[in-house]
């Protein structure tokens, strides 16, 4: 697969806007629910219906982006896994997918307590803050990627 | 008319200034690819309610007034930062890329002028799925769909 994405005229290009779309997708959904449990938007509408109606979108996002991701990796492995950039994305989204671990195993199963408030507990707006920090780094860090001329 | 446009963006200090600095054009690009995710994120939540497969817990007229500023300030950085990005390399773009540059910002202008023209009017009157509401979400999506076709056509050209 590698080899093929390297030799195509279109697969790279077409693999890089899909994995662009993905990313966006992924972030332009899950920030929503973060800025929610930040109180900043959407404090009118219950927690748990803006999960509900969001995350779906989400996993779409993660799974484009994951694919492309995994596709486009294999077409130059040595240089982005000796990358340094390549290695921040990644511990940067292990960072967030810890983090939205951590967040649906502890704060959120006592989310009926909290659901309609605008103000939510302190974790859960540490967890949204994390969550976007880390996607925004993401973001950064992937597109440095190909500028650094490492 | 277009050729004096780009020329005289080419040429200004904000393009001069932009090709100054090695990291001035990457974080206008990052700026550019938030604003994308903002946008991205808040109009597809939007238009799916107006074609009914999404967000049904609240009606189209909250799910605009929730989201609908979202839009604005992704559009804002998205044109500001696209405008540096434009004056960095508008001579470029006027040699070698001027048929997708200009296709890209007709759909976007088309798209920015519907979705505030007619699809937050229609959302708003409570178009909860209806064809007004389809067809408006539709040509939404279709038009900055193809904005982001043209934008790949752009770069990869």
């Amino acid at each position: 697969m590698g080899a093929h994405i390297r030799e195509s005229l279109w697969t790279y290009p077409l693999l890089h806007f899909a994995h662009i779309l993905g990313n966006s997708l992924l972030f332009g959904t899950i920030l929503f629910l973060d800025l929610r449990l930040l109180g900043v938007s959407l404090t009118r509408r219950k927690v748990v219906d803006v999960a509900d109606q969001i995350l779906p979108w989400t996993w779409v996002g993660w799974v484009v982006m994951f694919t492309t991701g995994a596709a486009i990796f294999s077409a130059d492995a040595v240089r982005f896994a000796t990358h340094p950039f390549f290695q921040a994305k990644l511990a940067l989204m292990v960072i967030a997918g810890l983090n939205a671990l951590w967040f649906h195993r502890t704060i959120y199963r006592s989310v009926d307590i909290w659901d309609d408030s605008p103000q939510t507990p302190a974790s859960a707006r540490f967890t949204g803050m994390v969550s976007i920090v880390c996607w925004v780094a993401i973001l950064a860090t992937g597109r440095w990627i190909g500028y650094s001329g490492y | 008319m277009l050729e004096s446009i780009f020329i005289w963006a080419d040429r200004s200090a904000l393009g001069e200034l932009m090709r100054a600095s090695r990291y001035a054009y990457p974080i206008a690009e990052m700026i550019h690819l938030l604003g994308l995710a903002v946008v991205l994120g808040s109009l597809l939540l939007q238009c799916s309610r107006l074609l009914g497969f999404g967000m049904h817990r609240q009606t189209a007229a909250e799910v605009t007034e929730d989201l609908g500023g979202w839009t604005s300030i992704g559009l804002v950085a998205m044109v500001l930062s696209g405008i540096c990005m434009f004056a960095s390399r508008a001579g470029d773009l006027y040699a070698f890329r001027r048929q997708p540059y200009s296709t890209k910002l007709g759909l976007i202008a088309f798209g920015v002028a519907f979705y505030y023209l007619a699809q937050r009017r229609i959302a708003r009157q409570g178009a909860n799925g209806g064809w007004a509401g389809r067809i408006a979400g539709t040509v939404t999506l279709a038009a900055f769909f193809g904005a982001a076709i043209a934008a790949l056509w752009v770069e990869f050209l």
